[in-house]
Formats: C-alpha cells, structure tokens, sequence
C-alpha cells in the first residue's frame, strides 16, 4: 500500500493533493457488524433458494475441482458424460422405433393426408346423394373442381 | 485471529483465514468479511458515489467470494484476489447503470455520474480564492464523476486508497505500463475540470 515514487513539482501534483485530501470514506459506525448480519441472512435466503439440482452441480464442480486427483475425477466425470449421453440417444432411438411400430403417422403422412382431404371429402358426398339432400347446409361449402 | 497477527504478517494471517474458510469455517470467513469491508467500502464508493449501491455491491462481492473461496488457489494474496472481485463487479455494476439512464434519457443522457452537474466557469479571480476547501472537493467528486468508470477505478486505487502500480495493474489485469497512463490521463482530464480552481 506504499507509494511507489515521490512525486515531483508539476501541475498533475496538485490534483494528486487534492485527491489525497479526500481520504478514504470510512463506512458509518456500525455498519461493518450489520453488514455481517444481513450477509448472514442472505446466506441462509440463499441456500433456501437454491434447488436441489443447484446444489448437487455445485457440489460436482467442488469435488472436481479439488487438487486431490483431479485428472482422474475429471477423466471419471468424462467417461460419465459419454455413457450419459450414449443412453440419451438411445432412448431417442427406442422411443422413434415404438412410434413407428404403434401405427402412429408420421409428419410426411399427416400432410399427405391434409392436402388430400378436399377430393376424399367430394367423393364421399357423390356417393351419398339422399344424405345430402337431407341436410343441405353440410354442402354450403364450395368444393374445388 | 489477534494470537496469531502477533507472530504473522497481514497476508499470512489472511492465508490462515482463506484456507480455514476453505475447509468450511464459516468463522474464518467473516472475521475476512470484517477486515476488508472498511477498504472495500471506500473502494466501492468512491466508483459509485452512492452509499446504497456500495452496500449492495460488497454484499454480492462477499456471497461470490464466499461461494468461490475454495476455487481460491493462492496464486495472489486474498486481498487482490477480492479486489478484483470487487472492481470487476462494480464496473459491471456501473456499465449497467449508465446504460439505464442512457435508455431512461431517451439515449441523450451524458453518460456521466449521477452528481455530475456541469462546471460552471467562474467568472473573476476574486471568486475562485473564495471557494473553499469542501468546494473545492465537491467540484473534485464532480470532476471525478465525469471520468470514465476505468479511469476513475484507476485513481480511486492509486491515489485515494494509495495502491502501487503493479497491484492496481494486477486487479484490473493489465500492464503497468497502461495503469501509468490511464493515470496520466485521468489526472489531465481532473486538471481540467479544476482549472478555474487551481488558478
């Protein structure tokens, strides 16, 4: 906290002076010991906060990065990451095959499906004359022809 | 912590402290929380000109310190290491609210401080003898406010709390060379802010 030089006579000296006048600002009295308390309390509001899963990768990264065997808990942590994301795809994978074997329609399908609803919808109504004469207002919609 | 500041020097006593905190003595922690708030407070201050926002900022400089006080490898003394926790937050603190009332402003605001009223010229001779000393330091706290934050970070550490060189370049992580003149800079721009003054 020492000055490093001694400074020589020259305008920039004066504004040092000036500065050096203003002293440090001490905190009020007292403030130092409820400044430890409302740091206590927002400690413990902190730690509630937190969530479970927070802590558990806070808790990971501590031990990771704690010297005592570092490379090898960060190699375990590795071969951890891979295994964890093999499974991940593999379930993707099991998950897409159960969809596709349970019928379900795919994408493609679906807008196949969308684009030829109009002409379905027209041959189901010619084949139907009496219905339709019954309930007229089902054919207020203009078909494309 | 008194017992062993009879037989150790400040930085050992702090390494003491660190690792004691390190290893969960919460104790430990705050007697550093008590030691430096002080320094740090005047720190803090003198960069945002505001009690209010120096009490929240060191509150969060402590919750991060304390959260990473076991990441702290002892490659520099605590009281760097915290410095520059400190600087860095209060900069991040300060870009943040400048950018708040540019926007408030309707982006014409000055990007000044908050006190930053303008300097008037003073007319004749006679006046400026008969500004006083605690004027003559409120224009100094004006003037300063008008430096950019790096460069009012800068004299606030080397001279209103009387850190060297190679600390200050440290805790900003700069070259010496570029601490000097920042320096240099931030003195030209306070001289004349002050001209009137030092007449």
């Amino acid at each position: 906290m020492n000055r490093e030089e001694p400074r020589g006579p020259g305008s920039e000296n004066e504004v040092q002076k000036l500065l050096r006048m203003k002293g440090l600002v001490p905190p009020p009295e007292g403030y130092v010991e409820n400044f430890l308390s409302e740091f206590h309390e927002r400690q413990r509001s902190e730690l509630l906060r937190r969530s479970a899963r927070g802590l558990f990768v806070e808790r990971i990264g501590t031990w990771l990065w704690h010297p005592s065997g570092r490379g090898l808990k960060l190699a375990a942590a590795g071969v951890g990451g891979v295994i964890m994301m093999g499974a991940v795809v593999q379930l993707n994978r099991r998950a897409n095959t159960l969809r596709e074997s349970s019928g379900a329609i795919s994408p493609s399908t679906e807008a196949g499906l969308i684009e030829s609803f109009p002409s379905m919808l027209r041959q189901n109504n010619a084949s139907d004359p009496e219905k339709n004469a019954k309930h007229p207002d089902k054919n207020d919609v203009p078909m494309p022809k | 912590m008194s017992a062993c500041s009879e037989q150790t020097s400040p930085a050992q006593e702090d390494q003491i402290l660190v690792a004691r905190s390190q290893n969960g003595d919460t104790a430990a922690f705050d007697s550093l929380v008590v030691k430096f708030t002080p320094k740090l407070y005047g720190l803090v201050y003198h960069m945002t000109d505001n009690h209010e926002d120096t009490h929240d900022i060191l509150q969060e400089v402590f919750a991060k310190a304390y959260r990473s006080v076991r990441r702290f490898r002892g490659g520099s003394s605590f009281y760097t290491w915290i410095y520059s926790i400190a600087v860095n937050m209060t900069l991040n603190f300060l870009k943040k609210r400048s950018r708040n009332r540019r926007f408030a402003l309707g982006e014409e605001g000055t990007g000044g401080g908050q006190k930053a009223e303008p300097i008037e010229p003073v007319a004749t001779d006679d006046t400026v003898r008969e500004v006083s000393n605690r004027e003559l330091k409120e224009r100094l706290n004006v003037a300063l406010q008008k430096l950019s934050n790096e460069h009012r970070a800068v004299v606030t550490m080397f001279d209103i709390q009387g850190m060297p060189h190679a600390e200050i370049a440290k805790i900003l992580s700069l070259s010496e060379g570029t601490v000097r003149s920042r320096l240099h800079y931030a003195h030209q721009q306070l001289q004349n802010h002050l001209e009137d003054f030092r007449k």
